[in-house]
């Protein structure tokens, strides 16, 4: 269905300047806005907006990781909330070890240890000392975790609904065992009461808007880095997986590579997203494990537009936006659910391109309005053509 | 005068009527000191309780309803008395202790006192449950009769001998029978005689007592077992109680891997066979067993509010096709509106039925509250059935074990002897061909689809009798179900029938062997993730062209 935005071979510099607009207003505009901004005009953008930018914007990273493998390859995977979550339990850990001494207890272990009745640390956790490896842990660890399932899934020809149960399982079964004191990550509370990142206070505004800044930096990153991929020929490649695996095997790929390699990436920017999303929000715990924050990431994928970075960037950051809006009032929030399995429907049945193909299918509607008599490039709806991206089961 | 000889007459002919009366004299004195205080009561209570006498438990039941009471009588006499429910006056009317015959005044009018005349006879805990179990000791029930020799064993009290070798005459069922027993042993333990303390300790070393195996612990570890061949006994039988603790283990195990596999497999036929049709994974299966499970709620209710007591017990009957018929509704609409429109596309699908089950289960909470609601089940589900010693296989889990092998027994016959599933089995294998032959596949979907629902419905329905039903029941089985779909394959309905027992047996052992259910789980996928190493399309693959293939359907 995505595959028309592809059919022609875009270029990497080719049309990039909304690109730069963005980065510039995100970057520069609101942080200034939120430090100068007169109060109560609209030219002020609160504390507490910017924060919530700033985690919609690691949403939106992962979203871009998740683009990467379903939208590009054709692999949903229902376990992102995994990589987000190790990336986000290693920066947690790191921030709870630079408070050592600090804590109720005046321990050097957490809090959560000496409650535990713990004499020392796991043997994990030391090196979380310092941030040099804590930094090469938030790549590292989501990355070799991905690294180790996509070769296990993907040597194996696991695909299709397979592999999305799969990691749908894989998410629960981490979410139990990171509900687990035993293991040593805090348990049901999981890490929280950070206060301090490298020398910053994580109480000061001025440190949060850092944070935002860093995050506008990594998406604005993440995104040129996919980008790169999608437009070289190692992504020709994904998107050929993604339309006829069969057939690219046939041609002497390596597709398990590829997509191991994708899947890599993917669980990469995941990490990293959850490594900026933890000091902005103050806590990491197992809920992100659950399964419903997993198949959320890979909704904001299709709302945006599934095989568009844009869109899955854009998706992210608009669901998540007016999930805060709509939770945040009492009256709505027992409505959020109805509301997001409805869009789960609406997009995948009326909206399979997302967002982005928003304008395009209006256009077409309106064409079709005006001459009913021909529409050639009508895609089918009940019936696909065999090379749909979800077409392998 | 006339009056009061009339009754002593009538007391005399009474007394010589009564075919004991030597007996009865010594219940009403039994009854007498329970009425009092101290120690005496208790003694009293296991007297009262040998006599086997109703009239004289009458007494010990008052006195666990608190309705036991002295009365002092005009005649300045101490009474045993059991208050009745206070009139209109706020006196309560008074009857006797023993046998319950209304307490009459001279003039003939029951007597009703107000309550500041009474002093109530006061029962500590322990022994208000001697007297309950007691009174259970004689009951009906053989696992009331059981537990109660249980308990009255634990009391280390010889004078209970009697009482309990007197159960064990008249007693038929079998596993009560080896319950008194076990008691008895262990009031012999306290013998002074030491031969008597070796052959109780070698018949509850036989009888694989769970209780002595702690007694025997604490009393060789104390040391205060002083003869040297009993406490050799002893040893001896606390390593013989603990081998057999292995083989109690190995079966529960095993039970509860059948119990947990019989579920899975209910739940997990009706994913595979739409799977295996059009290639859908309904993810608001474990919303269509919610229906199923509320479905089943709703008849309790109707059957407790329009249909006699006698009924009610046949309610999980009529549930299953009540169930199965609400489920397949839903999952009819659900094809209807949604799946049809996205074959072809099974990650669409997935997501589509994901955010329908989301939206069934808040709706579900909305309708019904977030807590469980109650389901009862009728007597014949309740209680289990003793295999060997320690181990209990609850009535309802047999029932869902049965209600499994129905289901599978019934789709094999829908698959494998009806016209209907004969173009089932055409459209899994070849849809094409299948629709070439005139047969409409489109219509084969929809009552796959309804089928497969249904099924998860008898599912919820079968759910519902182990208790708690509530928006998440689906939730709890569902992933677990999907894994059997996985590792089963959907070439065969024996795959998934060896899924079903490989996820639910492995869960089962592997809990067992690490003692924990999380490290259980987590060993089952990582196990799943090997296996599928060897054997990417499961146990049973489709061998058609299109499972190696990417399919197009």
């Amino acid at each position: 269905m995505t595959t028309h935005a592809n059919a022609r071979r875009p270029r990497f510099r080719h049309g990039l300047l909304p690109f730069y607009v963005v980065g510039v207003v995100l970057l520069v505009v609101l942080p200034l806005m939120n430090a100068y901004g007169p109060k109560d005009t609209l030219l002020h953008v609160s504390d507490y907006r910017l924060n919530l930018f700033g985690k919609f914007l690691c949403y939106a990273i992962v979203a871009l990781g998740i683009d990467l493998i379903w939208g590009y390859t054709g692999v949903l995977s229902l376990g992102h909330g995994v990589y987000f979550a190790l990336g986000g339990y290693v920066m947690g850990m790191y921030l709870m070890l630079a408070i050592a001494g600090e804590g109720v207890y005046g321990s050097d272990l957490p809090d959560f240890m000496v409650f535990l009745g713990w004499e020392k640390l796991p043997w994990f956790w030391p090196p979380f000392r310092h941030f040099w490896w804590t930094a090469l842990a938030v790549l590292f660890v989501p990355g070799g975790a991905a690294a180790l399932f996509g070769f296990l899934a993907f040597r194996s020809r696991i695909r299709g609904v397979y592999f999305a149960i799969i990691t749908q399982a894989l998410t629960f079964a981490m979410a139990l065992m990171f509900f687990r004191n035993s293991i040593g990550l805090g348990g049901n509370n999981g890490l929280t009461d950070f206060k301090r990142l490298l020398a910053w206070s994580l109480n000061k505004p001025s440190t949060m808007r850092g944070l935002y800044m860093a995050t506008v930096i990594a998406l604005g990153l993440a995104y040129l880095t996919c980008r790169w991929l999608t437009v070289s020929k190692f992504g020709r490649v994904l998107v050929a997986i993604r339309d006829n695996e069969t057939r690219v095997r046939f041609s002497g790929y390596s597709t398990a590579r590829y997509k191991i390699c994708a899947f890599t990436i993917s669980g990469m920017l995941a990490g990293v997203a959850g490594a900026l999303y933890v000091p902005q929000v103050g806590i990491i715990n197992p809920s992100e494990l659950e399964i419903l924050p997993s198949i959320e990431m890979a909704i904001w994928v299709a709302v945006g537009g599934r095989g568009t970075l844009v869109g899955a960037a854009l998706g992210a950051f608009v669901v998540s936006w007016f999930k805060s809006a709509l939770t945040g009032s009492t009256t709505f929030s027992p409505m959020w659910p109805y509301f997001l399995g409805g869009l789960f429907v609406v997009v995948v049945m009326l909206l399979p391109e997302g967002l982005i193909g928003l304008p395009r299918r209006v256009a077409r509607l309106i064409a079709r309005m005006r001459g009913p008599a021909r529409t050639p490039d009508e895609p089918a709806t009940t019936t696909s053509p065999p090379t749909t991206p979800d077409g392998e089961a | 005068m006339i009056r009061t000889f009339t009754a002593v007459v009538l007391a005399l002919l009474a007394v010589i009527v009564s075919a004991q009366p030597g007996a009865e004299a010594d219940a009403r004195r039994h009854v007498q000191a329970l009425a009092g205080r101290g120690d005496a009561q208790a003694t009293a209570a296991i007297e009262i309780a040998k006599l086997r006498d109703p009239d004289a438990n009458m007494a010990i039941q008052a006195l666990l309803d608190r309705t036991l009471h002295t009365y002092l009588d005009p005649a300045g006499e101490t009474l045993p008395v059991v208050a009745g429910e206070p009139r209109e006056d706020g006196a309560l009317p008074l009857a006797h202790a023993y046998g319950g015959d209304p307490l009459i005044d001279p003039s003939g009018v029951q007597v009703a006192v107000p309550k500041s005349a009474l002093k109530n006879v006061s029962a500590g805990r322990k022994l208000r449950k001697l007297g309950r179990e007691l009174l259970r000791l004689t009951g009906d029930d053989p696992q009331d009769r059981r537990s109660a020799a249980f308990f009255l064993g634990r009391q280390h009290d010889g004078t209970l001998m009697p009482l309990l070798e007197a159960a064990l005459e008249r007693e038929q069922a079998k596993w009560t029978r080896r319950g008194i027993e076990e008691a008895i042993e262990v009031i012999h333990l306290d013998s002074a005689d030491p031969a008597v303390r070796i052959k109780a300790v070698r018949r509850l070393a036989v009888m694989h007592s769970g209780y002595a195996l702690s007694v025997f612990g604490k009393a060789l570890e104390a040391g205060s077992e002083k003869d040297a061949d009993v406490a050799e006994a002893m040893r001896l039988a606390v390593a013989r109680i603990e081998r057999w603790g292995i083989v109690k283990k190995i079966v529960q195990t095993t039970w509860n891997g059948l119990s947990l596999a019989s579920i899975l497999a209910v739940i997990a036929v009706g994913l595979a066979i739409t799977f295996g049709l059009m290639k859908v994974i309904n993810m608001a299966h474990g919303e269509l067993m919610l229906v199923g499970a509320y479905a089943t709620y709703f008849v309790q209710v109707a059957f407790k509010a329009f249909l006699p007591q006698a009924a009610f017990g046949m309610y999980p009957i009529l549930a299953i096709p009540v169930a199965f018929i609400t489920a397949a509704i839903f999952g009819v609409i659900i094809e209807h509106l949604i799946v049809r429109h996205l074959y072809g596309r099974p990650l669409d699908t997935l997501l589509a039925t994901f955010g329908v089950s989301l939206a069934l289960q808040q709706l579900a909470r909305h309708s019904f509250g977030a807590q469980n609601v109650d389901i009862a089940s009728p007597p014949w589900l309740t209680g289990g059935w003793q295999i060997i010693t320690g181990v209990v296989l609850p009535y309802n889990r047999l029932y869902i074990l049965a209600l499994g092998a129905v289901c599978i027994l019934g789709t094999y016959f829908v698959l494998l002897r009806s016209s209907a599933g004969l173009r089932i089995r055409a459209v899994t294998q070849n849809r094409q061909m299948s629709a070439s032959l005139g047969i409409a596949t489109r219509k084969v979907d929809r009552w796959t689809f309804a089928f497969g629902s249904g099924l998860a419905g008898v599912g919820g329905c079968a759910l519902s009798q182990l208790g708690n039903v509530g928006p998440d029941l689906g939730q709890t089985y569902i992933i677990d179900a999907f894994m059997v779909v996985v590792l089963g394959g959907v070439g065969k309905l024996a795959g998934v029938i060896c899924g079903a027992f490989m996820i639910g047996g492995g869960t089962k052992i592997l809990e067992g062997v690490t003692s924990s259910p999380v490290a259980g789980k987590v060993l089952v996928l990582v196990a799943l993730i090997l296996f599928l190493q060897k054997n990417p399309l499961g146990i049973f693959p489709d061998k058609g062209r299109e499972a190696s293939d990417g399919d197009s359907v």
